[in-house]
């Protein structure tokens, strides 16, 4: 026998019926004590793992041939490593399991807090006071005040009510104006006394308010509402006040729409007006187009204020067209949602929806931008889906509350602003267009300029092409030019709004065509200097590089 | 105590499989014998490099601060134990089957 002492404990006579008896009833216990402690996984994990080790030391202890001991050494270092591999997959599983038991205990935590406090904050908002949410429900209806629950009137006499009220104010309103009711204002009171049935907008400034703050203090936002819900006819007011309180501002309004009826929204008030007709123009001429206006906005120095209009149609060309450029602008943006205070620089987009991801953003940057939503009761279903997205909260009864705003509304539309953070009714705002989408119908007062007494360029030009005999269009030359130049020049001057200050250089460099034709600004004179004759265009200066557009086109 | 603890001691004692592994490989086949004799000595080597670091340590030789030693990517002492496992194992089996 050796006189090591394992070989000693592992040299039993395992022919003896006893000893096998001995040794199946201690595996047997040892292996229900590993099952009772550890599942079924780690059972199997230390039984190969005292296997693995058995076969190793067995068969070098009762001193076996040594090729078969080698060949147990190896199968049972082989079961070790697999063994101690699989134990160690097993504690990270359970390290894992735990950190998540952990985390899920977080935010159930986090949950239960939130929804406490929204709890408590409407508590205080509906009662006045927070409830003492420890004591039982009895003793706490015992403590609530008798007038804790809002007393509402019957539908009927507080419809007629507020009706009363709308109509006392704006008769009062309307004495207080009288007829020296000016354009640029915007009318404090147009707002009749609405019986405010949501909490939240109870607390909210009145929105002409609203309106002088965000002229005042100007910040970088994206105005959204479904089509015709007066996004144009909001920023066209909150310009002339902005224009009142940023004298020096410059005001650079790109506009992708190219609908003359609302020209007036911009006319007067904006210090440079870029139009487009972008759903006639091709994909690359809209981009050109954006990139000129772009690199003309960030020439100009000092306070300025970009308002880019109809940006859901006109970002979904350009990305889709150029990429990088697109991209760069992106840089841009949020440069200036970040740094536009101190650097005095703004952007204002105006959209159709709100979703992130049409306005080729993440949901991150759109929320770098401060929101403003309009939405209205001439299309439900339209509203329903911009409330529908996270753009903007909604109040606490939901989508319908905001319809009700609307319905309460003079002009049947509800607002969501950033400053007040809530939704309310929009009072009726003068329409600077002179168009009035809901009905139809142009105002009394016409806001454009007349086209009358301005030059026919367009029929001038056109005669003068016409008189050419039906050869290829690029064979004919007027100007020096073929009739498809002259026609792109005057596509060019057509997308610029009348007293716009642009360049010959930019016509050249916005046009593709021009560009891949080899045209020079030089090429261009003799055709300028007609319309100058024509008084289409001005010079500004001696060097005739920059123009100020008359219209006629 | 958790099962990573004998996760790490079934990993350590492959190096006491292995040696035990080699010397019985050198008694099927006597010229792996040199490979024994190599391994042990490098096995003295490492002890006695392992004992001028300590001694350096706690005499405060700067030298000896900035000594790294490191076997199969572990640090100082599981790689000390590895080795102390591989040289046990081997000399075990030696005791036992020669």
């Amino acid at each position: 026998m050796s006189g090591n002492p394992l070989v000693q404990l592992l040299d039993a006579n395992l022919n003896s019926g006893r000893n096998r008896a001995i040794l199946r009833f201690l595996l047997g216990r040892a292996a229900t004590a590993i099952r009772y402690v550890f599942p079924a996984r780690a059972t199997a994990c230390y039984s190969g793992l005292v296997i693995g080790f058995a076969l190793t030391f067995i068969p070098i202890a009762k001193n076996l041939p040594a090729r078969f001991t080698f060949m147990m050494t190896l199968a049972g270092a082989g079961l070790v490593a697999v063994s101690a591999h699989e134990l160690d997959e097993l504690q990270d599983d359970i390290d894992e399991a735990k950190e998540q038991k952990e985390r899920d205990r977080q935010l159930r935590l986090f949950a239960d807090t939130e929804a406490k406090n929204k709890v408590a904050e409407t508590n205080l908002l509906r009662h006045g006071y927070e409830l003492d949410k420890s004591l039982p429900p009895e003793l706490q209806q015992l403590v609530a005040p008798a007038d804790a629950e809002p007393v509402r009137a019957p539908a009927a006499s507080r419809a007629a009510f507020d009706a009363a009220v709308s109509a006392t104010q704006t008769k009062q309103q309307q004495n207080e104006r009288g007829e020296q009711q000016s354009q640029q204002a915007v009318p404090s009171t147009t707002v009749p006394a609405l019986p405010m049935t949501n909490t939240v907008a109870r607390s909210a400034a009145p929105f002409p308010e609203t309106m002088q703050h965000i002229a005042q203090r100007l910040v970088s936002m994206t105005v959204v509402g479904v089509p015709g819900a007066g996004k144009g006819m909001f920023v066209s007011n909150l310009l002339r006040l902005v224009r009142q309180h940023h004298p020096q501002l410059h005001l650079f309004v790109m506009e992708g729409k190219g609908d003359q009826k609302e020209a007036g929204y911009w006319q007067g008030v904006a210090n440079d007006i870029r139009s487009i007709q972008g759903l006639d123009e091709s994909p690359v001429n809209i981009v050109a187009w954006i990139n000129g206006c772009l690199e003309d906005f960030k020439a100009i120095t000092g306070p300025k204020l970009l308002i880019f209009d109809e940006v859901t149609y006109l970002y979904k060309v350009w990305e889709k067209t150029e990429k990088e450029s697109f991209e760069a602008y992106i840089q841009y943006k949020i440069g200036l949602s970040s740094m536009g205070d101190s650097l005095q620089s703004f952007v204002w987009e105006i959209g159709q929806v709100s979703n992130a991801k049409d306005l080729g953003v993440s949901a991150g940057i759109r929320s770098l931008f401060k929101p403003i939503a309009i939405v209205s009761n001439h299309d439900r279903r339209a509203a329903n889906a911009l409330l529908g997205t996270q753009f903007v909260p909604l109040p606490e009864d939901g989508k319908k509350a905001v319809m009700q705003m609307c319905d309460l509304s003079p002009c049947g539309r509800a607002v969501y602003d950033y400053v007040n953070d809530c939704w309310q009714p929009m009072p009726q705002l003068p329409n600077l267009s002179g168009f009035d989408r809901d009905t139809r119908s142009f105002s009394q007062k016409p806001p454009a300029p007349e086209a009358e007494s301005q030059p026919d360029i367009r029929a001038d030009l056109e005669r003068l092409l016409s008189v050419e005999t039906p050869e290829p269009s690029r064979a004919v030359k007027r100007f020096g030019l073929t009739a498809e130049q002259i026609t792109e020049v005057q596509k060019r001057l057509s997308s610029l709004q009348p007293g716009a200050i642009s360049s010959v250089k930019r016509i050249r460099e916005n046009s593709r065509l021009l560009r891949e034709q080899g045209i020079t600004q030089a090429d261009l004179t003799e055709l300028f200097d007609y319309l100058t004759q024509t008084q289409a265009i001005v010079w500004l200066g001696s060097d005739q590089r920059d123009f100020k557009y008359l219209g006629g086109f | 105590m958790s099962h990573r603890l004998v996760s790490k001691f079934g990993y350590y004692s492959l190096a006491g499989f292995a040696g035990s592994a080699l010397v019985q490989l050198a008694v099927i086949w006597p010229q792996t014998w040199v490979a024994v004799a190599a391994l042990g000595v490098l096995a003295l080597l490492y002890f006695a490099f392992l004992i001028v670091c300590i001694q350096g340590v706690l005499q405060g030789e700067r030298w000896a601060g900035v000594l790294n030693f490191n076997v199969l990517g572990v640090d100082a002492i599981e790689s000390t134990a590895i080795m102390l496992l591989f040289v046990v194992g081997g000399l075990w089996t030696c005791l036992e089957i020669l």
